[in-house]
């Protein structure tokens, strides 16, 4: 049977002290420019995989503030390597593999968890999602959907919005999302860390075999391409409970501005959470994912105009400004949490694929000063900079 | 020279065993505290879930909501006042408890005494308690940002209640554990509670705006399943009885549930049992033993309860419909636990198992289908669950229908054995996934712990060792999923109380008219209406359109 060779080998390594996971990444890399990096670890026979795409506005014609959300959301819908959609995720349960997606403004990542056993099918399934996707059947399904849903909580909070200024249902076609599909997926944009019970030597081989072949699409822009898509300021839900949403996106650019985006937002979610009777929420990314919007929603309706209460209570955290103490705990916090990503295997890889793509906002930790905090909350929710969505009569 | 062999084997195969299940160490302390450790050297940091044995089925004559409330109030936050020099709390939480219950009780004698004369005392009780309302919340305010977790630097802290137990959960550096043990320790000791009324309020917020609607129509499908036992008000969370509960009534509780032989903490991370031993000894180890109070469960009996019968309900409910199938299955710790989990697996585990492929991918009958086991708790016992969210255009009639003939099939005849295969070794799996992270492996140890006693049975599928048999899994259908053990819910919005849309309103109307003609009985011509509502929902928006056409015609507008 497959299993007792490899469970006897994984034994013998453990019983001579080569169980424990090393610390130190190992990397190499494809004929193609992929970077891999590969953390060796035997207590279990699991592997663990995370292939993540990351660039900035320079990369699409003109920028874009959807792009990651819409990728993520068509893509979730595709059937991949000759599977349809409901055939694909039969295949994978079939064979104990978990694949997941996930995209943010300026990032996509596809992940992969399977028993070790497995590893040959989860580098397979892997590929297929990433390079033999059928878009026909991810556009059409976002299409559909998008036409019975005007705009809802979810899509606002994941920043995407198919009803955006300048942009309809219509805009949204094949060779459209083709041309951004070849764009965006290229080597060049990515990394791929990979986690588990492998060698180096086999590591290489799997990733050889079945993302080798992943070349740099041409430079040229296709056929297709569409104008850009960008986030309304305004949307409206009509009827339903009255409710208001506010997100501020992250800024574009260097780690050190990313990393103040992502302490204002430690420094909010904190201030809100122990306010007792606090009437307004705050979702912040975590520090080591992407850097995506800070969104703001009311808790409970306690006016009949809650996108009045939430400018009003908005306004007045950006007129009182944060403490030292306050700043002092959003450190205190981010290093903590730092410190514990090695409890959380899944979050931990993607928090080392965020560092190998763009930089570690971490490191500016200590630079940041309070006066830099407080700029950052008042431009940062602003009425001008902040996207709302309010629902209700 | 002879080596002997099995010398050589035993490390192997013991590390085999590790294989299949993660290394626990366990203690207890002398006033029956229980420690069970995951080592993981060199994270730098630890992962913390203190368990206590006993949740939303053991608050006695208090409300289930009790639980989730004390989860909330001792565990949300931390006030520094809670573990060190009280200053004022008790005194303005007298106030505030004396002030809400007296104004909450006037209410209610106005309310009832019909016709009573004399001015109301509201105003001025609602003055009173406002005061020392505003006077408790400044407080708590100028105290919750200097909460002592977050100066230990802990991050991801979690509180919940289920059935069977609270639960707190949080991450840690290593070097902050001893400090955490003597913090908690006198956090467990003071049990304060001093931010319940801002908790409770929070709490009767939520249930206002529908935020627990999930819950309801469990909470419906339970009280009837499981009714005269304490599951039966598992997910009841109702305004009245909030208001009902008083801080010093909390407290009480509190004292006797979170007593050391009821606690189990789970600790995964870098940490050695060994060294942890003196600094858990002289915290947790140093809580004194709670008398016996109300609510135990421990008296009850385990055996499965003679059934009434099928039993089937029909419910008017708001939200979206949900059609229930639940059957009674013994506690967690049972022998058949094993096979009644894979066959719920089987059924409804993955994208490819049996009810998912042949109602909702192939019959397009369903939009959602889940299978579980021990809801809502595993204690004692409880139910086996098949819950389907019908697809657009089909009615709960046409799910009881064909789940009814799934069911029949699944006594008939044998699963496939590969059916079977797939199903285990999902679950092997995904028992062997989940101990990757810290948070999920403390909370399956946990949940074994808090259900039946011993954490082993978290991962007792992984630990079975051999594969089971169709005959096996046959044998608990044949068992368990029978009319006998058996009820079904309907939940939907009634088409007469709570017309879905203008349509459904409009087509009400009209039918009544209609019937009214024919049928001299108010209660039959209801009947009649509310059933013909039902069917019409399956047809589509046009279709119902054409048919309000067709029957304004007969009534001549």
């Amino acid at each position: 049977m497959r299993r007792h060779p490899r469970l006897l080998v994984w034994v013998l390594a453990a019983h001579l002290g080569l169980a424990a996971g090393s610390e130190t990444l190992q990397e190499f890399r494809t004929p193609s420019g992929l970077r891999v990096f590969l953390d060796e670890r035997h207590e279990r026979p699991l592997v663990r995989l995370e292939l993540r795409l990351a660039w900035d506005d320079r990369a699409l014609p003109g920028g874009s503030e959807c792009a990651g959300e819409l990728m993520c959301a068509v893509l979730g819908r595709c059937g991949a390597g000759g599977f349809s959609r409901m055939a694909l995720e039969r295949t994978l349960a079939d064979r104990g593999l978990k694949l997941g997606l996930e995209g943010g403004r300026h990032s996509l990542a596809w992940s992969m968890l399977a028993d070790s056993q497995d590893q040959e099918d989860a580098f397979a399934f892997l590929a297929h999602a990433v390079f033999r996707p059928i878009l026909a059947e991810g556009v059409s399904s976002v299409q559909q959907d998008s036409k019975r849903a005007v705009t809802s909580e979810d899509a606002f909070k994941a920043g995407l919005n198919f009803l955006t200024e300048g942009v309809t249902t219509c805009d949204l076609d094949l060779p459209g999302f083709l041309a951004l599909h070849r764009r965006l997926v290229r080597p060049k944009h990515a990394v791929l860390v990979i986690q588990g019970d492998l060698s180096l030597v086999q590591a290489r081989q799997l990733v050889l075999l079945h993302l080798g072949t992943w070349g740099p699409a041409s430079e040229a822009p296709t056929e297709g391409e569409k104008a850009p898509l960008r986030l309304a300021s305004r949307q409206t839900i009509p009827g339903g409970e009255r409710a208001a949403w506010a997100g501020s996106l992250a800024p574009e650019g260097k780690a050190s501005a990313r990393a103040a985006h992502v302490l204002l937002a430690f420094l909010l979610e904190r201030v809100l959470r122990l306010t007792p009777g606090e009437t307004i929420a705050v979702e912040a990314p975590r520090p080591e994912g992407d850097v995506g919007p800070i969104l703001f929603r009311t808790l409970v309706s306690v006016s009949s105009d809650p996108e009045r209460l939430l400018r009003d209570r908005l306004d007045r955290l950006a007129a009182s400004g944060f403490s030292a103490a306050d700043l002092e705990g959003a450190k205190r916090q981010w290093r903590a949490e730092r410190l514990a990503l090695a409890l959380h295997p899944e979050e931990q890889l993607s928090a080392w694929a965020h560092r190998f793509l763009r930089g570690d906002p971490g490191a500016f930790l200590e630079e940041i000063q309070l006066e830099g905090v407080n700029a950052a909350l008042r431009s940062r929710i602003s009425p001008q900079a902040l996207h709302w969505l309010v629902k209700g009569n | 020279m002879r080596i002997p062999v099995l010398r050589i084997l035993a490390p192997l195969l013991a590390v085999t065993a590790l294989a299949q299940v993660p290394e626990v160490k366990e203690r207890r302390l002398a006033n029956g505290f229980q420690v069970l450790c995951v080592e993981r050297p060199g994270v730098g940091a630890f992962h913390a879930r203190l368990v206590v044995r006993g949740g939303r089925a053991d608050t006695g004559t208090l409300p289930a909501a009790a639980a989730e409330l004390l989860a909330r109030t001792f565990f949300n936050r931390l006030l520094p006042e809670e573990t060190g020099p009280e200053n004022g709390y008790e005194a303005l939480l007298k106030q505030e408890e004396g002030a809400f219950e007296t104004l909450r009780l006037e209410r209610i004698r106005r309310i009832r005494q019909i016709g009573a004369e004399g001015p109301s005392e509201d105003l001025g009780l609602a003055q009173l308690h406002a005061k020392h309302w505003a006077e408790l919340r400044a407080k708590i305010e100028a105290s919750a940002l200097r909460d002592p977790l977050e100066a230990l630097g802990a991050t991801r802290r979690e509180a919940s209640s289920g059935a069977d137990e609270i639960a707190f959960s949080l991450d840690l550096p290593a070097p902050a554990f001893e400090p955490w043990c003597r913090l908690e320790q006198r956090h467990l000791q003071r049990l304060a509670l001093f931010q319940f009324p801002i908790e409770r309020e929070r709490l009767i917020l939520e249930l206002e705006k529908g935020y627990h609607k999930a819950e309801e129509a469990l909470s419906i499908l339970l009280g009837t399943a499981l009714s005269g036992h304490p599951y039966a008000q598992t997910y009841d969370l109702q305004k009245g009885s909030l208001e009902g509960l008083t801080w010093s009534g909390l407290r009480a509780f509190a004292h006797t549930l979170f007593s050391p032989e009821r606690m189990t903490l789970v600790l995964v991370g870098d940490l050695k049992l060994e060294a942890a031993l003196p600094a858990l000894e002289a915290s947790f180890g140093a809580l004194t033993v709670a008398q016996e109070g109300r609510g135990r469960r421990e008296d009850r009996s385990v055996e499965l309860p003679q059934a009434p019968g099928y039993r089937r309900l029909q419910a008017s409910t708001a939200g979206e419909p949900h059609f229930f199938a639940a059957w009674r299955i013994p506690p967690a710790n049972h022998p058949d636990d094993v096979a009644l989990r894979i066959l719920a697996q089987v059924l409804g585990g993955s994208k490819g198992s049996r009810l998912i492929r042949r109602i909702q991918e192939e019959r397009g009958l369903a939009r959602r289908i889940s299978v579980r086991v021990g809801v809502p708790g595993g204690r004692d016992p409880s139910l086996f669950i098949i819950e389907v969210r019908p697809a657009d255009g089909h009615g709960l009639a046409e799910i009881e229908e064909a789940l009814h003939g799934e069911i029949l099939r699944i006594q008939r005849e044998f699963f496939p054995e590969e059916e079977i295969r797939r199903a285990q070794r999902q679950m092997e799996t995904e028992s062997l996934m989940v101990q990757e992270d810290a948070a999920s492996l403390a909370r399956m140890l946990g949940r074994a712990v808090a259900q039946s006693g011993d954490w082993h049975q978290a991962f007792r599928v992984r630990s079975l060792g051999r594969d089971l048999t169709q005959e096996e899994i046959q044998g608990v259908a044949r068992r368990y999923l029978v009319p006998g053990q058996g009820i079904s819910a309907l939940l939907e919005a009634d088409p007469l109380l709570a017309p879905r849309d203008s349509l459904e309103e409009k087509l009400g109307k009209i039918l009544t008219i209609l019937v009214q003609r024919k049928l001299e009985d108010p209660a039959l011509v209801e009947a009649v209406v509310r059933e013909t509502l039902r069917q019409v929902r399956m047809l589509s928006v046009s279709e119902r359109e054409q048919t309000i056409k067709l029957l304004e015609a007969q009534t001549g507008s």
